[in-house]
């Protein structure tokens, strides 16, 4: 699982944080997202100027890249809400703010949440993950125990 | 912690709690600070005031049983609750309670599409079904219905119906809390209720006919706090062979009134069937003359038409539009909607999108106008703000109801307009959207902010307009929970005998005031008088 604290002191992410994505590279987040137990995804969004480029350095480091043009309704539908039901996932995302907007309320309903962000001009990278301590109507069972476990 | 509802001691409060948690276990009770944050009103007019609406905790059932065993706690200690369904609704306050201190009973995870007819073309539902869930159940199973959304699709169908939201297609479902069909209904005493045919242990017809016998009561359930619905029945639409969207689009300002009468007149013929928009391209945007013309709230035709004719072409007015069903079918009303409105010198017709149906994956996601095809989208949040400009904290609707005549639409953008400039506020982009058959609502958006004094500002232009607009004949359909109060001032015809009816029936159905106390301004007994 990624939390907060992990993702800043960069005991997860190893190398280059996402924040420095569309201009370094993805790095080793999925790697490391993985063996912290939690799968990673990348959404980019292709009508952002170079998210075909974005989405091809996911690729190239091992992510499963979601793509999507401009309404992020259907990958929601589609990829995104049944991964966080089932949990749990971390998003690793490069799409328009108000399209975090939208993923970072939707995903607070999974336990989820936005644990970091930057903007790159018309466009923010972020990270949504499920962890423990945060808990809601939907959160699946997996990030449940993680709450019960910490809260016994 | 959060705060327990006034005149509750801690001790009741968590004992009240421990209660609740008993009933839907551990880890469906919310009562940390971060986990009660997630029911906060982001978009509160009073954000970080003490008067801020505010959860004192959250409790997420998932069946009949346990909201009746919540219901049962909260009538044994005075517990005031407030259901939401999916509570995103964000410019009428979102998931945030009206009376503070109040248990958001969250029924997101009662999210069981129970029953979808594709013969009758109907649905069952418990109230935590999001359209997003229902469109990828119909999608997934291939059953050739379409729901009809709101916009943004986010919410669910229950939520929006009871606050009678609207969507985009056909009017026999675009009028959401008109297209359900029987419900069910948790009183605030605990009992379970089933309205229309519903209540007939063995009728085939719940969801197909739905006034059953005896009074018809579902109405008292939408805008309201007499009980929390646990199922609902919607009717659905019947995929179309085809569809056609256009738009109609006149040079002058006064050409509104020839449009709108027209267009109204060929969707009481069931000629236009969908939604009919009618805004003003040439009215958006920022340039300052228009903004100082929108601003004097009195600019005259010839003004107004002086200024068109340097704005590059753009037309005055556009309305935009979708027929559905068999193209030769949509060929006829299409000619006949041209020669109706052929008589209004410079109007031109546009054909913006056609499709067959059904859609490919690929095909809905290049769909431009999503919910006129009853696709849930996001894409609304994209256009909140023009590509580099600041963001906006949040804004509230302000949504005047205005009889379908050009003369209302004029009248309430020169009043609307004048009011926010004489604020110092931009005026609001206003359209005229015809979810209902026979009248127009006017959404403007009222910015909302994080700081005290620019919400102070704020709140007293949402009064303004809302008194404004009242006294011209234009009162609100539909209002955010800080101003639920002053709405129902609006309403106040016989020294307010509607909202002492409301009472009225709020002291015999809940008689301990459990049920989202203030909602829509409906005070139980003990608390009328205390407000917020």
């Amino acid at each position: 699982m990624v939390d907060r604290r992990a993702f800043l002191t960069g005991s997860v992410f190893a190398a280059a944080t996402v924040a420095t994505w569309p201009t370094r590279g993805v790095a080793s987040a999925p790697k490391a997202a993985t063996a912290a137990g939690s799968p990673a995804i990348a959404l980019v969004d292709r009508s952002l100027a170079g998210g075909d480029r974005v989405a091809a350095d996911a690729r190239a480091q091992g992510f499963g890249v979601v793509e999507f043009s401009g309404d992020v309704a259907g990958a929601w539908m589609r990829e995104l809400e049944p991964r966080l039901r089932a949990g749990p996932l971390t998003i690793v995302g490069h799409t328009s703010a108000a399209t975090l907007f939208c993923l970072d309320l939707l995903a607070r309903d999974y336990g989820a949440r936005t644990v970091q962000r930057a903007e790159h001009g018309a466009a923010v990278s972020f990270v949504i993950s499920q962890r423990p301590g945060r808990r809601a109507a939907l959160a699946p069972a997996a990030v449940r125990a993680q709450w019960s476990d910490s809260h016994a | 912690m959060p705060s327990p509802p006034p005149g509750f001691s801690e001790r009741d409060f968590q004992a009240a709690l421990r209660e609740l948690e008993d009933i839907v276990g551990r880890e469906w009770l919310f009562a940390s600070d971060e986990d009660v944050l997630l029911y906060r009103d982001g978009y509160s007019p009073l954000w970080g005031e003490a008067e801020e609406r505010k959860a004192s905790a959250a409790v997420a059932p998932n069946s009949v049983e346990q909201v009746q065993g919540i219901v049962k706690v909260a009538n044994q200690y005075g517990l005031p609750l407030y259901p939401i369904s999916t509570g995103r609704n964000l410019t009428y306050g979102g998931a945030a309670p009206a009376y503070s201190g109040s248990v958001v009973v969250d029924l997101k995870r009662m999210n069981r599409i129970l029953d979808v007819s594709a013969r009758d073309k109907t649905c069952l539902v418990e109230p935590g079904v999001s359209y997003f869930d229902l469109y990828r159940h119909l999608r997934t199973n291939k059953i050739p219905l379409w729901i009809d959304t709101a916009d943004p699709g986010w919410g669910g169908l229950v939520g929006n119906a009871l606050d009678r939201g609207g969507g985009y297609t056909d009017i026999e479902f675009r009028d959401h809390f008109d297209a359900h069909c029987g419900m069910e209904v948790v009183l605030p005493t605990g009992e379970v209720v089933r309205t229309g045919m519903g209540a007939s242990p063995h009728a085939k017809t719940w969801q197909l006919f739905k006034y059953g016998l005896g009074p018809w009561v579902d109405g008292i359930f939408s805008q309201s706090n007499f009980g929390i619905v646990t199922k609902m029945g919607f009717w659905l639409m019947e995929e179309p062979e085809a569809s056609l969207q256009v738009a109609v689009t006149v040079p002058k300002r006064r050409d509104v009134v020839p449009l709108v009468d027209t267009l109204h007149s060929l969707m009481c013929a069931h000629t236009v069937p969908s939604q009919v928009n009618v805004v003003s391209p040439l009215m958006a945007g920022n340039n300052a003359e228009m903004l100082r013309l929108r601003g004097s709230g009195g600019a005259s035709d010839e003004q107004w038409d002086q200024y068109a004719a340097t704005a590059g072409g753009a037309p005055f007015w556009a309305a935009q539009f979708v027929y559905y069903g068999p193209r030769n079918v949509i060929a006829a009303q299409w000619q006949h909607t041209k020669d109706r409105l052929a008589g209004i010198a410079g109007v031109r017709f546009q054909e913006t999108a056609s499709y067959t149906f059904p859609l490919t994956d690929e095909q809905v996601e290049a769909v431009a106008d999503k919910a006129r095809y009853g696709i849930p989208s996001l894409n609304l949040f994209g256009s909140r703000t023009a590509p580099g400009a600041p963001p906006l904290e949040g804004h509230m609707d302000f949504s005047p109801m205005i009889p379908p005549h050009g003369e209302e639409l004029i009248a309430l953008t020169d009043f609307t307009g004048k009011v926010y400039a004489d604020q110092g506020f931009v005026p609001s982009f206003v359209g005229g959207l015809m979810f209902h058959p026979r009248t127009m609502i006017c959404f403007h958006a009222v910015p909302t902010f994080r700081t005290a004094a620019d919400n102070a500002r704020t709140r007293k232009l949402f009064e303004t307009l809302v008194r404004g607009c009242a006294d011209r004949g234009w009162p609100i359909y539909r209002i955010h929970p800080v101003f639920q109060q002053l709405g129902m001032e609006m309403f106040g015809f016989s020294g307010g005998a509607l909202h002492r009816l409301h009472e009225t029936l709020k002291d015999a159905i809940d008689p301990n005031g459990i049920v989202s106390p203030g909602r829509y301004d409906i005070w139980p007994k003990r608390l009328r008088g205390s407000r917020a």
